[in-house]
């Protein structure tokens, strides 16, 4: 099992800061436990439910009749990898390398598809499970690399060419979790559990 | 400096500092034998205005009976797009004409292949025989990937000027521009209606088509589940220009595990055929020392590596 911490290297660094606060994002790969961990250089973050409604009319009813078949929750969510050298660069290039890799699934020896590649986010207390202290399993829709090219690069023989910015930007659906352990609750009572209050 | 060769300031700044964008057509992996007519292959440096790619993982999410929590979601695959932007600048004429050249070929890039089967020799007959195939290379952002060209577009930035057709005489100050420029006039045109813009934006879209396996474990990594897929000891998507970490490193496939236990088989083999034959040798050499033979200098020392042979295994024999 892999776990990568991107910007981790160096004591004054932003990745320090960040690990030493609890400030990051990570990534677990659930068909083999890969996890990658970033600091949480967020650029936004938004956190939709919607409810999915079926809407019935009837005569001499203004309003319709309301039928909620189910809700659905949808996280958006973007960050700066930022890279203050060579090496950092390097590294950092291979954390998001493992998340890009993230949404690929587990083969077995004919190269089918065994499992799918779900993957457990983990984001402070914005994206925090409200059953375990872990994260939410997701079904990863999209992943999005951009280079901030204004901000410069770092290169090196020609060949390596590295953004001292890159914003990843993910879509995500969430997996709902429900309280086992509780029998009078169907979803956890601080469902979606924004933090400890 | 030929058409095709781009100013030395460019090229000196490129190989030493940028990566080179090359989309060089390649044939059809199925069917080689088409050829490829008039062949598109770009590779020129280029100022990369911006590098953007997606990842989009293919799920279907299936019916939800009513009040269900979670539909049931079928992963389908994970497909790999790229945006890439940059400019072509032009300093002189000839720089202009070779941007438009260049922008010229890769637009072919998005058009598909035709055939004239010429059946009829007084009417073309042409057909659509498919899409054109690509590998692409970009430093370490693409390495080696098969792409098709999805978009293509070429915008002209009008207010960066282009070249106008004058008859004026620039004098000492065109003529000392002129000796970079293999005696083309930089700055005037030189053609009637014909437009050399000074910047050109080109925008290309690349769909990849990796021809190799993604995902982990997989055929090449029989018994590691967690390790990636290639098993080629690259990183993906980009290139890290470091060795790669532990799950990505090479390691021996199924196929190669086969080859190297019959190897050993053969070896194992040889050696005990090769046992016999010295032990044979030696018993023969030593009823000819006993018979008063007197042997040759090799076959003494012969006699003595098998008796030193003996001895060590004797001695580790003893040992265990």
């Amino acid at each position: 099992m892999a776990y990568l911490q991107a910007n981790i290297a160096g004591m004054e660094t932003l990745g320090a800061f960040a690990y030493q606060q609890g400030y990051t994002i990570r990534f677990t790969h659930q068909p083999t436990g890969h996890m990658v961990e970033f600091p949480a250089t967020i650029q936004s973050f938004s956190d939709n439910h919607s409810p999915e409604f079926q809407k019935q009319y009837g005569a001499d009813a203004m309003d319709p009749t309301i039928i909620l078949n189910a809700t659905d929750r949808k996280i958006n969510l973007s960050f700066t990898v930022l890279n203050s050298s060579l090496d950092e660069a390097r590294y950092n290039r291979q954390c998001v390398n493992l998340l890009i890799q993230m949404l690929y699934p587990l083969l077995d020896s004919e190269g089918l598809i065994i499992a799918s590649p779900y993957i457990t986010v983990e984001a402070m207390s914005l994206i925090n499970s409200a059953v375990e202290t872990r994260g939410i399993m997701c079904i990863i829709d999209n992943i999005n690399y951009s280079m901030n090219l204004d901000e410069g690069v770092i290169n090196h023989n020609g060949e390596e060419l590295y953004p001292i910015s890159l914003d990843i930007s993910i879509d995500a659906t969430a997996v709902l979790e429900r309280d086992a352990n509780n029998e009078d609750t169907f979803l956890p009572r601080n469902y979606p559990s924004y933090g400890e209050m | 400096m030929s058409d095709d060769q781009q100013s030395p300031e460019v090229l000196r700044l490129g190989e030493h500092l940028y990566p080179m964008l090359s989309i060089v057509e390649e044939p059809d992996p199925q069917h080689p034998q088409m050829g490829m007519p008039e062949p598109v292959n770009f590779e020129y440096f280029v100022f990369l205005t911006s590098f953007e790619e997606t990842f989009n993982a293919r799920w279907e999410t299936g019916k939800r009976s009513y009040g269900r929590l979670n539909p049931m979601h079928y992963y389908g695959g994970t497909e790999r797009e790229a945006n890439i932007s940059f400019t072509l600048p032009a300093m002189t004429v000839h720089e202009s004409a070779q941007n438009l050249r260049k922008c010229s070929e890769l637009s072919r890039a998005v058009y598909g292949k035709y055939r004239n089967w010429g059946i009829d020799p007084w009417m073309d007959d042409f057909t659509m025989v498919g899409h054109r195939y690509f590998r692409a290379n970009f430093g370490n952002l693409i390495t080696d990937e098969r792409v098709f060209i999805s978009s293509f577009s070429f915008k002209i930035n009008l207010d960066a000027g282009i070249f106008d057709y004058t008859e004026r005489d620039w004098g000492s100050a065109a003529a000392a521009l002129e000796s970079l420029t293999s005696g083309a006039n930089p700055v005037n045109s030189q053609i009637w209606e014909e437009v050399l813009p000074r910047q050109i934006d080109v925008e290309i879209g690349m769909i990849f088509r990796h021809d190799y396996p993604l995902g982990f474990g997989g055929p090449n990594r029989v018994g590691h589940p967690d390790r990636w897929a290639a098993n080629n000891g690259k990183d993906f998507p980009h290139g890290s220009g470091v060795d790669v970490q532990e799950y990505m490193s090479r390691s021996l496939t199924a196929s190669e595990m086969v080859e190297i236990e019959q190897a050993m088989d053969d070896l194992q083999q040889r050696l005990s055929e090769a046992e016999w034959e010295y032990a044979y040798r030696a018993q023969e050499l030593r009823a000819a020392q006993y018979a008063g033979v007197t042997l040759a200098p090799s076959e003494v020392l012969f006699l003595r590596t098998i008796d030193e042979a003996e001895e060590v295994l004797v001695d580790e024999g003893t040992e265990d």
